[in-house]
């Protein structure tokens, strides 16, 4: 992406981040919040979200990704707009998602 | 095809002889059954013949996803399982949750229906539209994680989710459990054993579909609130904390956990002590995990670093773990337990029938029924981890004792006779693992199920959760919810909750998130309009309590139909009414026969049914929209034409 793309006026911009993915219990609820946001429906694939936690790998922290781009052919994160709220950062029970400000 | 809200708005049936598949739209079935248990449980009432038995490729499988999952309900992961009931001939029935169920309804299908008998083994895979049956010949004698394993890479594919039988089921053992999504377990009725008759290993599902429904931001607003509530409830911290085994010192304190195959109803406090759910938390926990759409997480991952079994992973451990292997089976050793329990996950054997049949040959041997040359040499005690594990082995193989064993404690003390019957305890056939002396209400949920004993119908956790009058009286009209001695109420509390429960099976959603444990928890108005704002089918918490009672009542027929169960199945094991509790804090109670009596005939008049069989009567199917069952059950003899 060309830099004069960047709104000039968003030097920091706003982005949903996977803070603590070791507290993931894999209910999947973000995926199915997220995919309510973008289609009012449930399913796991309209998400922007996508968990992968397998039980059989209790070693492993919870593989979390949040669509920013097209390459995963997911929906892209749009931060939930026109939204009263983000709907994964509302309805995760774990509290493993929180907005930043990154520098960029 | 009209869309539909809330449901998939498919059944799948499947014919494993001709491999054949027909899909059928739901709506025949829908609002009168719900989904996932009524829907199967009328599929099966309408369509098996009493003459079938439960191994036969005549029997059929239902497996139903309730009409609420795939949405956000707080709890709404339920896949039912019913079919002929391999212990008792009448209803065959159980849930686990999961993410099983949720993957099956974004496939398109809200219920799965198995027939007939595959000549060689198979799996079924469902991709959406594409359906088919694949070989398991490579499957065959896997344990239930390796199979997942390896049915993945046979696809090629990750994120799938795998319900499946492991040797057990495979060799028709009764005992036998259908594990799903690889960690949560449809233990009773032997419907492992039944999917094992069928040649069916396992069934896979992808689902890339979505579930719609009618109103959806007012159905996220209340998802939202209600969500918000329950992740608040003291209960659900705990459980979120230790998982179910948290609830066991709740039945300690009532004298509620049978001991040495009931020779007591309390677990010695320094034995207790060693198994305690903050031994469990503390030692071994590593994980933690949640059914799809759940906020509690209650499923826990544990980790033997210590002692003879060190190295072994354990995918959970339940309230139910500790009654049956620390108290039934009086092994003191959480990791032991923890061991055991993992061995049932893998061999798909189900812990409550399985310690329940172990239990009764450790008495029967120490009573000199059986000797070394029945056990193959092995010496059974109470406590003795290792020879549990031997037998577990064996049952689930049919090695030996074993072949024995895995007919169940009812059907093993018959083949073996001397008088072992005494040891077996069980309800219409199906083993009792429950403590039910001391907690009146819980005794009668329990004994009248009609499963076959269980606490997964009308039983009350009000009782252990010690509800006060207030919240009892708001709740059920009657005060004594929260008083466990107290027979008077019990009946009417017990019909509530085979009601809510009957509601919660069918729209898939977990007892722990419905007001089963707490006033709290999801109540039946609120299920009203969370399935009204999903399905766009108003429906009222009155209309939806009767559906709950028409469910109930076509499980009730299902049973007098195929096992002609009448009110002399409705009474716990003699012993229970004769010998009292020896220790504990309720130490000499047991259960009254005239204060039993009275509970019975209260129970049957709220129900409507009759006094002396206990059977439903004419009008009251009628009243429920039932008619078309009259002419079946008349034709068996099975009904009364006048009250």
């Amino acid at each position: 992406m060309c830099a004069l793309e960047q709104p000039r006026s968003h030097p920091e911009k706003p982005m949903v981040m996977v803070r603590n993915p070791q507290a993931c219990t894999g209910c999947l609820i973000c995926e199915m919040a997220c995919s309510f946001h973008h289609i009012r429906g449930f399913s796991r694939n309209h998400s922007s979200v996508k968990v992968i936690k397998s039980i059989f790998e209790p070693d492993k922290v919870a593989r979390i990704t949040i669509s920013y781009d097209k390459s995963s052919g997911n929906p892209i994160c749009d931060l939930c707009v026109n939204e009263n709220f983000r709907f994964c950062i509302r309805f995760c029970p774990e509290n493993v998602f929180k907005l930043e400000r990154i520098h960029g | 095809m009209k869309p539909h809200y809330g449901y998939a708005g498919n059944i799948l049936r499947v014919d494993l002889t001709t491999s054949r598949f027909l899909k059928e739209p739901i709506d025949n079935y829908v609002p009168k059954f719900l989904g996932g248990r009524g829907l199967n449980q009328w599929i099966l009432f309408k369509e098996l013949r009493p003459w079938v038995t439960p191994f036969e490729p005549s029997n059929i499988i239902c497996l139903g996803a309730g009409a609420l999952v795939g949405t956000l309900v707080p709890g709404a992961a339920r896949l039912n399982i019913d079919s002929k009931n391999a212990l008792t001939a009448g209803i065959g029935s159980g849930n686990a949750g999961g993410w099983f169920g949720a993957e099956m309804k974004f496939a398109g299908y809200d219920t799965i229906l198995l027939y007939g008998k595959a000549r060689e083994p198979v799996y079924l895979w469902i991709e959406n539209d594409k359906i088919s049956l694949k070989s398991a010949a490579t499957l065959s004698g896997k344990t239930t994680s390796e199979t997942i394993k390896m049915i993945k890479e046979d696809l090629g594919e990750d994120d799938i989710q795998v319900l499946c039988i492991g040797p057990a089921g495979e060799n028709i053992a009764r005992p036998a459990s259908v594990v799903v999504s690889g960690s949560r377990v449809v233990g009773r009725c032997g419907l492992g054993a039944i999917m094992g008759s069928k040649g069916i290993k396992a069934i896979a599902v992808k689902g890339t579909g979505i579930v719609q429904v009618k109103k959806p931001d007012e159905f996220m607003a209340l998802t939202g609130k209600v969500s918000q509530r329950l992740r608040a409830l003291q209960g659900a911290k705990a459980r979120r904390q230790f998982g179910t085994l948290v609830g066991s010192p709740l039945y300690e304190d009532l004298s509620a956990l049978p001991y040495k195959n009931y020779q007591d109803d309390y677990i010695p406090s320094e034995n207790f002590a060693k198994i305690s759910h903050e031994v469990f938390h503390n030692m071994y926990e590593v994980d933690r995990y949640s059914c799809i759409a759940c906020p509690t997480a209650c499923g826990h991952v544990y980790f033997i670093d210590r002692g003879p079994y060190s190295g072994t992973h354990c995918l959970k451990a339940e309230a139910n773990s500790v009654w049956n292997f620390g108290g039934r089976l009086a092994i003191d050793d959480a990791g032991a337990i923890l061991k055991a329990q993992e061995e049932c996950c893998q061999l798909g054997l189900d812990i409550d029938n399985t310690a329940s049949v172990i239990a009764w040959a450790i008495d029967s041997f120490q009573d000199g029924m059986l000797s070394k040359e029945d056990t193959d040499g092995l010496e059974l005690d109470w406590g003795d981890h290792g020879v549990v594990l031997a037998l577990l082995r064996k049952i689930a193989y049919r090695e030996g004792f074993g072949n024995i064993l895995a007919e169940g404690s009812l059907r093993a003390s018959q083949i073996v006779g001397k008088g072992s019957e005494k040891y077996s305890f069980h309800m219409k056939g199906q083993d009792l693992i429950e403590g039910i002396r001391s907690m009146k209400g819980w005794a009668l949920g329990v004994v009248v199920s009609a499963r076959g004993g269980a606490h997964t119908r009308g039983a009350l956790a009000t009782e252990t959760r010690r509800f006060s009058p207030e919240e009892s009286e708001k709740m059920f009209g009657v005060e004594t919810a929260g008083d466990a001695q107290a027979y008077i109420g019990k009946a009417e509390i017990v019909r509530y909750f085979e009601y809510v429960h009957s509601l919660l099976d069918s729209l898939g959603i977990c007892f722990f998130t419905g007001n089963w444990t707490s006033p709290h928890g999801i109540s039946p108005g609120e299920l009203a309009e969370f399935y009204s704002l999903a399905t766009g089918i108003e429906i009222s918490e009155s209309e939806l309590m009767k559906t709950g009672e028409r469910i109930h009542n076509v499980e009730k027929m299902f049973n007098v139909y195929h096992a002609g169960f009448t009110r002399k199945d409705d009474y716990p094991p003699r012993r229970l009414m004769e010998e009292p509790i020896k220790s504990g804090p309720l130490k000499g109670e047991l259960l009254n026969q005239d204060d039993w009596d009275k509970m019975l005939d209260e129970y049957y008049a709220l129900h409507g049914w009759d006094q002396y069989t206990s059977w439903p009567v004419k009008e009251k199917l009628e009243e429920l929209g039932l008619s078309e069952c009259i002419e079946i059950l008349e034709q068996a003899h099975k009904i009364h034409l006048i009250r």
